[in-house]
């Protein structure tokens, strides 16, 4: 298991030097000049070198990046160039709008997704399975931002339960912040959920099929107590990789989902950022997504361990 | 057997009523999207101010935007649009993907590693930011959006088709295109990209999904297609801001947008078929105080009847053998008890067990009597177990269950039967894992969480089929003891007349659902009044008449197998602890002359398989040379390998396994004509094959059938007329009968011998069964732990072993003659 871990870690290491490689090298492969790219034609010389210092386009290519990294590394993301203040202040406000919406909607969609797809499973061809699962199929089909929309129309602007956009802030206490949360969350989570509750219930019942479904059977054990102790531990692995892939699939669509609910997150922060091409804040961002979404997936790794023995040991 | 049931087609498909919605919608959002690239109702380009946001109205069918367009004609150049870029962006990703992925899949090693870390990487970001970065970066504009979205796809498609590459890599059909000189690239051509194209097609609809979405989302936060163009995501960005004025504009274009993946999806579903085979049977008979009455079952498949009123009686302490082919009815038969049919069937008639008619008895009542009454060892050990559950949790959960002791009392309980069953504790603890046992170890656990609880009633359905003979013998003796210290009732199945009359004290011969013979073991076997008992025992002592004309062969070597050593590099048991070295074969020498039937026995994992592999040229040996007619196989040149495979072909274990499923038996059994120095017209080739066809002894007309159109054993016969159409000198035979019933298996004996003795073909035939091995060899080579440990005349082995590995080995193949005589002696008592 610490040769397991260990190994795991250091791909995680590995995976991250790469994935800062290439956002440092997107940067470097814009057309023409980026401090140009950024400033627009008819920017003056002196703003122009100044932000080439800034981004330090006069050193050496390694040195750069190394300086970047660094910074990084001791929580200096850089300056933004538009906002005029440290990236980690922008990033420090808006974290915890997103990383609250992601992990409500994760939650969300995993405490809907298990319970509809083992009740689905172990009543598979009835009416209720059948009902349901149309209903998820739709569900995955809908993208979540019009699903969004609809949302809006119906609780902000008719029934009139929740603010259509906006966020309340934690300083104004934890209901109302909650509740500008709870529409997103909802839209992201749905869509979300519908997948994993499929995932669920067809891997539930690939493994209800198994031999050793037939020995526990065998011992006299009555079929729900077979499901839940045999079954469903075997059926965790596909849904562990679909919530770790999930989480990847929530971060994006918090890129989306904020701009619909005017939400001041880490999303509408790179969506803007990419619109004023203010590039020190996107790659920063970048960054911290990406590692984000390598240490779930190291999570999900250790998970898959510890539901399936015969990991342990390669 | 279940038997795999081969590809499924459009017309199954379409009976899959979710299938056909899907695909109706699908079809018909593709035909307007066509539709508009010559007509939609109005011009989406002009502007028509005074006609600005119309409800819904018959001029306007679906109302109008904010610029007095026509929503129902956007929507339809929308989707053109839309399609368009999910259709380029999944086209990127299949084109740089699927090569890519097969290349990894055929070339292992650095290629696979660099590609699986590559995609990890690209997995690492959330593909809708990335996309969103790239549009960024390089301008917002549609043929970006195409460009990132595509991007993305390249490592899902290379992974997908890397992963079902691999898995069709490891069927035997793939070895058999390998001894015909296939090399990867040819092999990834003919047989894997055919046996892959629907997972590629499952997920091409998938990501055609998940491009539609992605372009809407990339255009509804204005980075995707650029005004004045239209797409659906482009429709809703404009929509959102007018959502208060004129809802329809956004609900329209978003529930088309779903329903369109929506039929990708459910073609996705649908395209997982599943269906099962099932067995027929019968039985009768009474003797002591009987413990299981079966009075009168049938078993019925709606209105089919598969069990044909079958009666059997069992007493405590004896042991009830059930014998038939596949599908005779006996898996039904033991299913019936145990109350585990499959929810298609159902049964009617009396089962009387400890007072409770088991066809009635309610599903809490059977819950109660099963694991503790009655119990039950299945065939196959590696999947019987919970691959997630210590050995102890799942001996342990029973015993609770039924006894509701304590956690520590239920332990000491369960530490006792592993004792039993030959598991002591000191050596394999309750912290065990399925994974950590052997195939014989793991059967030894199944017995051990049946027989927890002393049951009254014992099944055991083929419990030795997986195992090798040694294997078998121990844990026949184990089931004996276990009888007999318990008092308890066996019903033994199986098809093996040579283990049935071991162990057996009454017996039911069962065919096609219906009882044959019944009786006192040993008395049925013995006289064999029955005509289909007599064709059994025939069967089963089956010897070839055989002219055996390869005794007298030359001495000039045709292959000569010099020192060859296979050394596998073992796996890492902790993080500074090094690698231990596996040695599956051990300095092995031999020669085979030409016209010589050599047979290679040995347990399960002694090396046989990994020999054959190395002789073919299949794997490539550590050290040591083979030499074959002259060549030496490991510095041959590409010609001279050529020629040499041309000369020696195999026949493998599974006959389901072993071809290609998408291709015709004229394909098929042509493959190794590839080999031949010229190319063949058609018309030869259709000669040649059907020449082969008829040495097997079928029809020339099976040339245009599918394999799934065959049975195993005629599938046997494909795959010998396979190995003999290039005319080789040598067949290596990896147990090519142990999956046979015993009639088919007497059968393709026959052919060995007949081709043996009319085409002068010499034999490498490998297998645990020595009654195979005396039936069809002139010599044999006992294998034991990677070496060759003993060489001689077959009949000279098999009647005085010399060496303890070919002593175990003869001791344990159960023989049926020898068994009648020696049981009948003991009834009189001599």
């Amino acid at each position: 298991m610490v040769y397991f871990i260990a190994r795991r870690l250091l791909i995680v290491a590995l995976t991250l030097f790469a994935a800062s490689l290439i956002v440092f090298g997107m940067l470097q492969v814009v057309p023409g000049d980026p401090a140009q790219l950024m400033l627009g034609i008819n920017a003056a010389d002196e703003a122009l070198a100044a932000l080439r210092e800034q981004l330090g386009l006069n050193q050496p290519l390694i040195e750069r990046y190394l300086s970047w990294i660094g910074g990084m590394l001791r929580g200096d993301f850089g300056r933004s160039y538009t906002y005029g203040v440290p990236v980690i202040d922008l990033v420090r406000e808006r974290i915890f709008v997103s990383a609250p919406l992601a992990l409500i909607a994760l939650a969300l969609s995993t405490a809907i997704a298990i319970p509809v797809g083992i009740f689905t499973a172990s009543r598979r061809g009835k009416p209720s399975d059948t009902v349901i699962t149309a209903a998820t199929q739709f569900g995955i089909a809908i993208p979540n931002f019009w699903f969004a929309i609809l949302l809006v129309y119906l609780f902000a602007i008719t029934l009139k339960w929740v603010p259509a956009g906006g966020f309340a802030g934690w300083a104004g206490g934890v209901w109302p912040a909650l509740k500008s949360l709870a529409l997103p969350a909802i839209a992201l989570a749905l869509p979300q959920a519908a997948i994993l509750s499929r995932v669920t219930r067809s891997a539930l019942l690939d493994t209800l099929s198994e031999d050793y479904i037939r020995t526990a059977r065998a011992k006299g054990l009555p079929f729900s107590h077979v499901l839940w102790h045999h079954a469903l531990r075997n059926a965790l692995i596909p849904v562990l990789t679909i919530l770790g892939l999930q989480f990847a699939f929530l971060l994006a669509g918090t890129i989306i989902i904020e701009n619909v609910f005017y939400l001041p997150g880490l999303g509408r922060l790179i969506f803007q950022s990419i619109q004023r091409l203010d590039l020190i804040v996107v790659q920063s961002v970048v960054v911290l997504l990406v590692t984000s979404v390598i240490l779930i997936n190291f999570l999900v790794d250790i998970a898959y361990a510890w539901a399936d023995p015969r990991l342990r040991t390669r | 057997m279940a038997r795999p049931i081969e590809p499924s087609s459009w017309s199954q498909a379409f009976a899959n009523r979710s299938f056909v919605w899907g695909f109706a919608i699908t079809a018909t959002i593709t035909a307007m999207a066509l539709i508009s690239l010559v007509w939609t109702p109005y011009d989406v380009t002009a502007l028509n101010i005074p006609a600005r946001l119309k409800p819904v109205s018959a001029a306007y069918w679906l109302g109008t935007d904010h610029f007095g367009r026509d929503i129902f004609s956007m929507l339809m150049v929308g989707a053109r649009n839309s399609i368009a870029v999910a259709l380029i962006a999944v086209g990127i990703g299949i084109i740089i993907g699927v090569p890519l992925g097969c290349w990894a899949a055929a070339k292992r090693g650095w290629v696979d590693e660099l590609l699986m870390r590559t995609s990890d990487i690209i997995f690492a970001f959330p593909a809708l930011l990335s996309a969103v970065m790239i549009t960024a970066i390089f301008g917002a504009s549609a043929t970006n959006a195409i460009i990132a979205i595509g991007i993305f796809n390249i490592p899902v498609f290379a992974r997908v088709a890397r992963g079902a590459a691999l898995s069709i890599w490891a069927r035997e059909f793939i070895l058999a295109a390998k001894a015909s000189g296939k090399g990867a690239a040819r092999i990834t051509a003919e047989h894997i990209l055919p046996n892959i194209a629907n997972v590629l097609i499952v997920q091409g609809t998938i990501q055609f999904s998940l491009g539609i979405l992605a372009e809407a989302g990339l255009s509804y936060v204005g980075l995707g297609t650029q005004p004045p163009d239209v797409s659906w995501g482009r429709m809703l960005n404009e929509a959102q801001t007018m959502i208060a004025l004129a809802p329809q504009m956004a609900i329209i274009p978003g529930r088309r947008s779903s329903s369109c993946s929506w039929g990708s999806i459910q073609r996705r579903w649908s395209a997982r078929c599943v269906r099962s085979q099932v067995a027929a049977g019968a039985m009768t008979k009474t003797m002591r105080e009987p413990i299981l009455t079966i009075d009168n079952l049938s078993v019925m498949a709606g209105d089919h009847r598969i069990l044909h009123s079958i009666n059997i009686s069992l007493s405590a302490g004896e042991i009830h053998a059930i014998v038939g082919e596949s599908g005779s009815g006996k898996s039904i038969t033991a299913l019936s008890v145990m109350g585990l049919l499959p929810p298609a069937l159902r049964a009617h008639g009396s089962i009387n067990f400890a007072g409770n008619n088991l066809v009635e008895a309610s599903e809490a009542d059977m819950c109660a009597l099963r694991g503790d009454d009655i119990a039950m060892v299945f065939q196959e050990p590696m999947t019987a177990l919970n691959p997630v559950k210590t050995i102890g949790e799942q001996i342990a959960e029973g015993i609770r269950w039924h006894t509701k002791v304590s956690r520590a009392a239920a332990e000491d309980r369960t530490r006792a039967i592993l004792d039993r069953v030959g598991l002591p504790a000191a050596k394999f603890p309750l912290t065990r894992f399925p994974h950590e046992l052997s195939g014989g170890q793991r059967q030894r656990v199944v017995i051990a969480i049946a027989c927890a609880l002393n049951p009254k009633l014992l099944i055991a359905d083929e419990p030795t089929t997986a195992l090798d003979v040694v294997l078998q013998a121990q844990i026949l003796d184990l089931l004996r003891e276990l009888v007999a210290e318990n008092n308890m009732g066996l019903i033994l199945i199986s098809h093996d007349l040579g283990v049935v009359a071991e162990m057996a004290d009454t017996l039911t011969i069962l065919r096609g659902g219906v009882v044959q013979d019944q009786g006192d073991a040993i008395e049925v076997l013995r006289h064999q009044r029955h005509s289909y008992t007599r064709q059994l025992a025939e069967a089963s002592t089956h010897t070839p008449a055989w002219q055996a004309r390869g005794a007298q062969a030359s001495d000039i070597p045709l292959l000569k197998v010099e020192g060859v050593s296979k050394v596998y590099s073992g796996r890492r048991s902790g993080l500074f602890s090094p690698a231990k070295p596996f040695i599956a074969v051990d300095n092995v020498s031999f020669e085979i002359p030409a016209g010589r039937s050599v047979g290679l026995v040995g347990q399960s994992g002694c090396g046989k398989s990994t020999l054959a592999r190395i002789v073919l040229a299949l794997d490539q040996a550590t050290s040591g040379t083979v030499e074959f007619a002259g060549t030496k196989m490991s510095d041959a040149t590409a010609k001279a390998l050529r020629a040499a495979r041309r000369d020696m072909h195999v026949v493998f274990q599974d006959p389901y396994g072993s071809f290609n499923p998408r291709m015709t038996v004229e394909k098929l059994i042509a493959e190794p004509l590839f080999l031949l120095p010229e190319k063949l017209s058609r018309s030869d080739t259709r000669d040649r094959v059907a020449s082969a066809l008829q040495e097997v002894s079928m029809d020339v007309d099976a040339m245009d059938k599918y394999p799934h159109e065959f049975s195993g054993g005629q599938r046997q016969r494909l795959a010998i007329a396979r190995a003999i159409i290039t005319r080789p000198k040598l067949v290596v035979a990896d147990e090519p009968v142990s999956a046979l019933d015993v009639s088919i298996r007497a059968q393709i004996l026959d052919l060995f011998a007949k081709l043996n003795d009319e085409l002068g073909l010499a034999f490498l035939f490998i297998t645990h069964d020595l009654a195979v091995a005396r039936a069809i060899t002139h010599e044999v080579m006992v294998m034991s732990h990677g070496k060759i440990v003993e060489r001689g005349l077959t009949h000279d082995i098999l009647d005085s072993p010399q060496t303890d590995a070919a002593q175990k080995l003869v001791k344990a193949t159960p023989n049926l003659i020898e068994a009648i005589a020696r049981r009948s002696k003991i009834e009189k008592g001599e």
